[in-house]
């Protein structure tokens, strides 16, 4: 395989409170392909976020990466001082978020929100930007881009802003996009036109993308491969119809069966008692063991390895006789 | 049939709004368009459709927190616009909401116990004592207990705090029980649990619930019935088993088709365009100008409810040759 775009190795982050320090990713690895669209779910407060804002350099103020290293293309961003970051955001690993009315300015037009990386990273002149901004415009499919050019993001419905803060993340020729819970706030059918986009830019642009969400439904349409989190660990990580196949995990197969679906009319659903454990009340151990049908007296003591099966990897001490250590 | 525990018959729900056109006539935004609905007793009804389809107007005006333009809603047969002040106050106390969100629809600065039991003082029912007995009652029934008395809604999770509104809504023994997107704010995981609870409430008190969301899983997962609504308009109803081949609105057929599953592989419909502004609908029918099949006919003339069979209705000019034809054309047609 060739070389990965992006490289996360066990990276720790903590937030700093009165009290103390709290992990809130512990040990995270991961790696995104060039061309390759890479999934990650798990419930609120499972960290998800939290990794794409590392990546990108926007951690809270309280918040430290305390080890590990983030390499996109061989260089550590980790190190980096905020004048380099920001030659790295937008030109070459930029960011969709979930809300795209509260994304965008409300006071400047859509032409001048999509042109303003232009404008900060390249030397192209007012003309050739309008241009390329426009052209961009059509490819994310907006109607009428000369119109929308100079219009206002109140202007415009949900599912074109989220196309608008789409073309903000292409415009720098950013060969990767996180996208965090781009298709959340929008209708399913607008969700669609949003997803079969993301395949198409895919193809087209070679981009690749990290996108978050909790949805398993919307990370099977358009992911390759999905990465689980759980507290602030990986938990499982495989190509998405293996996964949804035979997830190996316990929280994995409690999150697949506890989706509604008409097969299970008439049952009671399968629930996951309990909640993500907060940052204060996390402790050593397999961090779902309190959750956990199947957990064994390890589980309370010590944290899983991970154990390789093919490209499927997971961290339960249930598969700990098998497999090879990663 | 026996008679049905609620029923809209044609109802609108019309806002004035703020923009005047050129003669300075006022211009009418359509939330709710001709909307006939009927309820019965133990039944859970799913209304799905997109944002700014009417669907939350509709829950509205069944539980009559806003009243409609023109229409009747039915209580058992009767028209509740009728209903004196006395009668009214004692119908709200069969009749009951759960919100979507529940950090904002529990009071912050009042505890578990003061908003649990404050319909019982609003209807001056029991005494305190007895109250807060019925409170724990009620808490344990959704899966709470006495130590939740205490508590403010800010030290609960959210999967709790929709546990204690739906003990607020169930505390009066209610019939029948509007859930709006009761369950869309939640992880998937306590999403079940809720689902789950709401089953057995209904089992245990023989609840008949209306269910309001835009997931169609859920949907599809907990409703026995269905209804599709697009800007302001049911334009197909029927049973939940129609999902899958046998919808016929081409909106309803699209919006299930686009909706992503974990397990199987179907031909997606992806509509052009998007849902036009309810303040300015189409003329004609209101999904014409995204419709697949629109026929010359659709732009000109709205649609009228076309019964198929019993319990399946759609409003769509494809259909409306079957109409009036004898039961047997009708089953053919559908086949």
């Amino acid at each position: 395989m060739s070389q990965p775009l992006l490289s996360v190795q066990n990276l720790d982050v903590s937030f700093t409170f009165q009290d103390g320090d709290y992990a809130a990713l512990k040990n995270i690895s991961f790696s995104v392909y060039p061309k390759e669209i890479v999934g990650i779910v798990g419930e609120s407060g499972c960290g998800k976020s939290l990794t794409s804002h590392a990546i990108l350099g926007m951690l809270p103020t309280n918040a430290m990466i305390k080890k590990g290293s983030i390499q996109y293309r061989g260089t550590d961003l980790v190190s980096l001082t905020n004048e380099e970051w920001q030659s790295i955001r937008g030109s070459a690993i930029s960011m969709i978020f979930q809300e795209p009315m509260t994304s965008l300015n409300p006071l400047l037009t859509i032409g001048r929100q999509i042109s303003e990386v232009l404008k900060k990273h390249t030397g192209f002149c007012n003309k050739e930007i309008k241009e390329m901004t426009i052209a961009l415009m059509k490819e994310v499919g907006l109607p009428r881009a000369e119109e929308l050019y100079r219009a206002y993001p109140h202007q415009l419905s949900g599912g074109m802003r989220q196309r608008v803060v789409i073309a903000i993340a292409l415009i720098g020729e950013a060969d990767l996009v996180i996208a965090d819970e781009p298709t959340t706030a929008l209708d399913v059918t607008i969700q669609l036109q949003i997803l079969e986009l993301f395949r198409k830019l895919k193809q087209t642009r070679n981009t690749s993308l990290v996108f978050i969400s909790h949805d398993w439904g919307v990370i099977r349409k358009v992911c390759d491969r999905v990465i689980v989190m759980y507290a602030g660990h990986i938990v499982e990580e495989g190509p998405i119809e293996e996964i949804l196949q035979h997830p190996k995990h316990p929280y994995t197969q409690g999150l697949i069966q506890s989706i509604p679906d008409y097969k299970k009319r008439g049952e009671p659903l399968h629930t996951i008692p309990g909640r993500v454990p907060a940052l204060r009340e996390r402790r050593g151990g397999c961090p779902f063991v309190d959750r956990c049908s199947l957990r064994m007296d390890i589980c309370q003591t010590t944290y899983p390895e991970g154990k390789k099966h093919g490209n499927h990897q997971v961290k339960c001490h249930l598969y700990a006789q098998e497999a090879i250590n990663i | 049939m026996s008679t049905p525990l609620l029923e809209l018959d044609k109802v609108q729900k019309h806002y004035k709004s703020n923009r005047s056109s050129f003669l300075g006539k006022p211009s009418y935004v359509k939330a709710v368009n001709s909307v006939s609905l009927r309820l019965f007793e133990g039944e859970t009804l799913g209304l799905v459709g997109e944002s700014g389809s009417g669907k939350s107007t509709t829950g509205q005006i069944i539980a009559q927190l806003i009243s409609q333009t023109s229409g009747t809603v039915f209580y058992k047969g009767s028209d509740v616009t009728t209903f004196t002040n006395k009668q009214m106050k004692a119908w709200r106390k069969k009749v009951q909401i759960v919100f979507q969100d529940p950090y904002a629809s529990l009071n912050p600065k009042k505890k578990i116990e003061w908003i649990v039991s404050e319909p019982l003082v609003i209807h001056r029912i029991r005494t305190k004592v007895e109250r807060r007995e019925k409170v724990v009652e009620v808490l344990e029934d959704v899966g709470l207990d006495a130590s939740y008395l205490h508590r403010y809604p800010h030290e609960l999770s959210g999967g709790q705090r929709q546990r204690v509104a739906i003990a607020t809504a169930i505390i009066l023994n209610p019939e029948f029980i509007v859930i709006d997107e009761g369950v869309s704010a939640l992880d998937v995981s306590v999403q079940a649990q809720i689902l789950n609870l709401l089953k057995q409430l209904q089992n245990k008190y023989k609840l008949t619930y209306l269910f309001i969301s835009h997931d169609l899983n859920v949907i599809q997962y907990f409703c026995d019935r269905i209804a599709v609504m697009y800007l302001g308009e049911i334009v197909e109803q029927g049973r939940t088993d129609l999902i899958g081949s046998n919808l016929k609105h081409p909106y309803a057929q699209a919006l299930f088709s686009a909706n992503p599953t974990v397990d199987e592989n179907k031909t997606q419909i992806v509509l052009g365009g998007e849902v036009p502004n309810s303040g300015t609908p189409p003329a004609g029918c209101p999904f014409h100008p995204r419709c697949a099949k629109a026929m010359e006919t659709c732009s000109s003339f709205k649609p009228s409810d076309v019964h198929l069979n019993q319990t399946h209705v759609v409003r769509c000019h494809l259909y409306k040759t079957i109409e009036g034809n004898s039961k047997d054309t009708i089953e053919e047609a559908i086949r």
